[in-house]
């Protein structure tokens, strides 16, 4: 196929509707047309135009606007799919997601895992589903973008007579009297209009660049949705949780093992009548306790250049801080937030030697929870070995051995071998909070408690986010088209004189209107005639046949 | 302090009347509209009716700024406040909107809805609390403002869209344009019914209680606001 060319002369793509330059209809079908259909002012769209290889056929299956829609559609079905229960890094960790999902939720749970659900944001057919929505706004943006734009840089002043009175605003008349387009000329220009000249023709046109909107809008989205993407690069994005004792010292994990952070104090602050504003003490009355700050002292320790993870002692100290909710600690584009806590956590428990008929004591044992010893010694023959630690004993298993659910020691229990002068092989007890069972007969001592200690744990999050910028820069331009396209309307108003009679026809995107409004205040008074809307004409002629 | 408190609850409950004053005069505009001709919308009833609601709305923001200064930190911080907020936003964004377009139909609309919405308010917790950490941010005074003002001039839009219909809609025939108006009507009829109940129950301090053992074996027990015998019963 070659280039069309119109018979004024300009030289138009193959598959142009409306000469750029003139207007004049190219094709049989637009020729017959009451009105033009001016919304891409009858420009060759590429998806308009060719269908025949592949490449064709998948432009124009992305071009189109409907497919765009249901893959907004599928996107949106899918991302409220995944929010019917928690994704997979929101689990609690002693249980694998297949038992989890399968507990909570039962045959639905199951189903959802067996389904790929529980990771479904980062499932490859969903960021197959972002990608999709990616190209198809890329092609739909330059489909239509460049002939649009192709078509108002060519549009000439003198438009053909045909494209004038098939414009929805538009009047033929014969004028009396020799009346100048000066006065009009000058109305237009006092209304921001820019006009131009040609052989006695105006035509007037302002706000050209409110066509753009829609697609400066959509290059904002895709910087977004390349943001968002982002994410999966590694190092960009990081979001970690770290529980850390009181006096301990961690590794803040997505580190790289760079930093670490030590727990020197967990504070909880409630309202208290009397010290705080009295004005909520009715508040505080109904409710009881409120909470008023969460907030873990720490100090921050970077490891020195060239010292491999593990290695303690090459730590330099970079500061002092107070993670409070809303303040976090700050470093290096890491952001450590109070996340969450665990109030008095067992850290080591206290049992005696005891006689049970005389009641005397034997010693103490003193359990650290997290690294307790084979053996104590208690002297003059009096002795405790630990042969089994239950950190968080749930109960006794079918064959009589004692369960743990985890290493943490919410529910310490024990197994202790007694020894004394009196039982140089020992006595076997097992002793659990509240509980002592002697699984071997009845014992002469027992383990009876005398004290724990305890210690705050604090969650914190570790989070780095750096793609933030380019959401933030990808949600401003978005915001720009929106309101470039939204606020403003491309209006264009031309005015012609033929063979003693005078033409115009005007048209606008958007706000008909508003720019019938406007003409009229133009028209004014010049006695050149106003415009007709032919498309309302219309509509009340089908109203009537409704009728 | 409690007697400032004292001041902005009146202030509230001043307010509260205005707005009801303030809708019988807009709905008094709206009837003696006809014999004026068209456009000449600003009669003396829409008059006295704008006037009430700047006076209304100036009472409201009297509440909201003396309770500023007794709780520490702004009156958005529960549902209380947010709703009273909310209702203070509708009734701005009507006297702003009523500036421009001079139709005092709207003010039918925008002064019960925010009346509702006030006493809908009044059904939680009303003393003034203290703020947990995470509401001890700036953005408390930033986004929940913002967020409320929108939703507000949101509302009033979709009253003015909704007016529209009612005119422009040929009712006298069935179609589907007449039936999603119904629609939204029967959602608007639910929820003014839904408040008016609670408030009644609410007003009588009923619960229902009932106790229930959760998939792990562990009591629950659920209260709630309204009679759901008919529901439990099967």
């Amino acid at each position: 196929m070659n280039d069309m060319k119109c018979e004024c002369g300009h030289v138009n793509p193959v598959g142009t509707i409306l000469c750029e330059s003139c207007g004049k209809a190219l094709t049989e079908n637009a020729q017959k047309e009451k009105l033009h259909d001016m919304r891409y002012e009858g420009s060759a769209r590429r998806s308009q135009t060719y269908n025949k290889t592949i490449i064709d056929k998948i432009w124009n299956f992305f071009s189109s606007v409907k497919v765009g829609v249901w893959l907004i559609v599928l996107t949106l079905v899918a991302s409220s799919l995944g929010t019917i229960f928690p994704q997979k890094d929101m689990l609690p960790t002693n249980l694998t997601p297949e038992e989890y999902y399968h507990k909570e939720y039962g045959w639905v749970g199951q189903l959802w895992y067996k389904l790929g659900f529980e990771d479904l944001y980062g499932s490859w057919w969903y960021l197959l589903l972002i990608a999709a929505i990616g190209v198809s706004l890329v092609i739909c943006s330059l489909d239509r973008f460049i002939p649009l734009h192709r078509a108002l840089k060519n549009q000439r002043v003198t438009r053909h007579e045909g494209f004038m009175k098939r414009q929805r605003l538009y009047i033929d008349a014969a004028i009396t009297g020799d009346q100048s387009f000066a006065k009009v000329k000058e109305r237009l220009k006092e209304k921001h209009y820019r006009v131009k000249e040609e052989h006695g023709n105006l035509f007037a046109e302002k706000n050209r660049f409110s066509r753009w909107g829609p697609y400066v809008n959509h290059i904002g989205l895709i910087i977004f949705l390349i943001g968002a993407m982002l994410r999966f690069v590694p190092g960009m994005y990081v979001d970690e949780l770290l529980w850390i004792r009181e006096g301990e010292t961690k590794v803040i994990p997505g580190t790289h093992e760079k930093y670490l952070l030590k727990n020197n104090k967990f504070i909880l602050d409630t309202y208290q009548k009397g010290k705080d504003n009295e004005a909520f003490n009715q508040a505080l009355d109904r409710v009881g306790t409120v909470a008023k700050n969460f907030q873990t002292n720490v100090t921050l320790y970077k490891r020195k250049e060239g010292a491999l993870p593990g290695e303690s002692g090459k730590l330099a100290k970079v500061k002092d801080d107070e993670i409070k909710v809303n303040h976090p600690l700050e470093f290096a584009h890491y952001s450590v937030y109070q996340m969450d806590y665990k109030p008095n956590e067992l850290k080591t428990m206290t049992l005696q030697l005891e006689n049970k008929k005389t009641k005397k004591t034997f010693g103490q044992v003193k359990i650290d929870l997290f690294n307790p010893k084979d053996v104590y010694d208690l002297q003059k023959g009096y002795k405790v070995k630990l042969i089994g630690y239950y950190p968080n004993f749930t109960g006794f298993a079918k064959d009589g051995e004692p369960q743990s659910s985890s290493p943490i020691p919410d529910n310490p229990a024990f197994l202790f071998r007694m020894y004394s002068p009196e039982h140089p092989k020992g006595e076997v007890s097992f002793v659990a909070i509240r509980q002592n069972v002697e699984p071997l007969g009845n014992n002469d001592y027992k383990m009876s408690f005398a004290g724990i200690e305890t210690r705050n744990v604090s969650a914190l999050t570790v989070h780095k986010d750096l793609t933030l910028w380019i959401l933030a820069v990808g949600g401003a331009i978005f915001m720009i088209g929106v309101i470039q396209g939204a606020y403003w309307n491309h209006r264009r108003i031309w005015l012609q004189r033929k063979e003693g009679n005078v033409l115009i026809a005007a048209h606008t995107n958007k706000n008909y209107y508003g720019i019938k409004k406007e003409l009229a205040a133009i028209l004014d008074g010049t006695g050149l005639p106003v415009p007709k809307d032919q498309q309302e004409g219309k509509k009340e002629k089908e109203k009537e046949k409704e009728v | 302090m409690n007697h400032l408190l004292n001041i902005s609850s009146n202030l509230l409950f001043v307010a509260f009347i205005l707005y009801l004053i303030g809708t019988f005069f807009f709905g008094g505009a709206i009837r003696s509209k006809s014999k004026k001709a068209e456009g000449a919308s600003m009669n003396r009833w829409g008059l006295i009716g704008i006037t009430i609601s700047i006076v209304g709305f100036v009472c409201q923001l009297g509440y909201f700024i003396l309770r500023w200064v007794v709780s520490g930190h702004a009156p958005v911080s529960n549902m209380f406040e947010f709703t009273t907020f909310f209702g203070m936003m509708l009734v701005a964004a009507f006297i702003i909107i009523f500036f421009i377009y001079r139709t005092a139909v709207l003010g039918v609309f925008a002064l019960p809805v925010a009346l509702l919405i006030i006493a809908y308010a009044s059904m939680f917790p009303r003393e003034v609390n203290p703020l947990v950490p995470s509401l001890r941010s700036y953005w408390l005074h930033i986004h929940v403002t913002t967020a409320a003002a929108g939703e507000a001039i949101l509302a009033i839009s979709f009253a003015a869209g909704l007016i529209y219909l009612v005119k422009s809609i040929n009712q006298s025939r069935k179609s589907k344009s007449t039936l999603w108006l119904e629609f939204v009507m029967y959602i608007l009829i639910s929820v003014v019914g839904f408040i008016i109940i609670t408030s009644i129950f609410h007003a009588a301090n009923y619960t229902q209680r009932f106790d229930w053992v959760d998939k792990d074996g562990v009591e629950q027990v659920g209260k709630h606001g309204l009679p759901l015998r008919l529901l439990l019963s099967t």
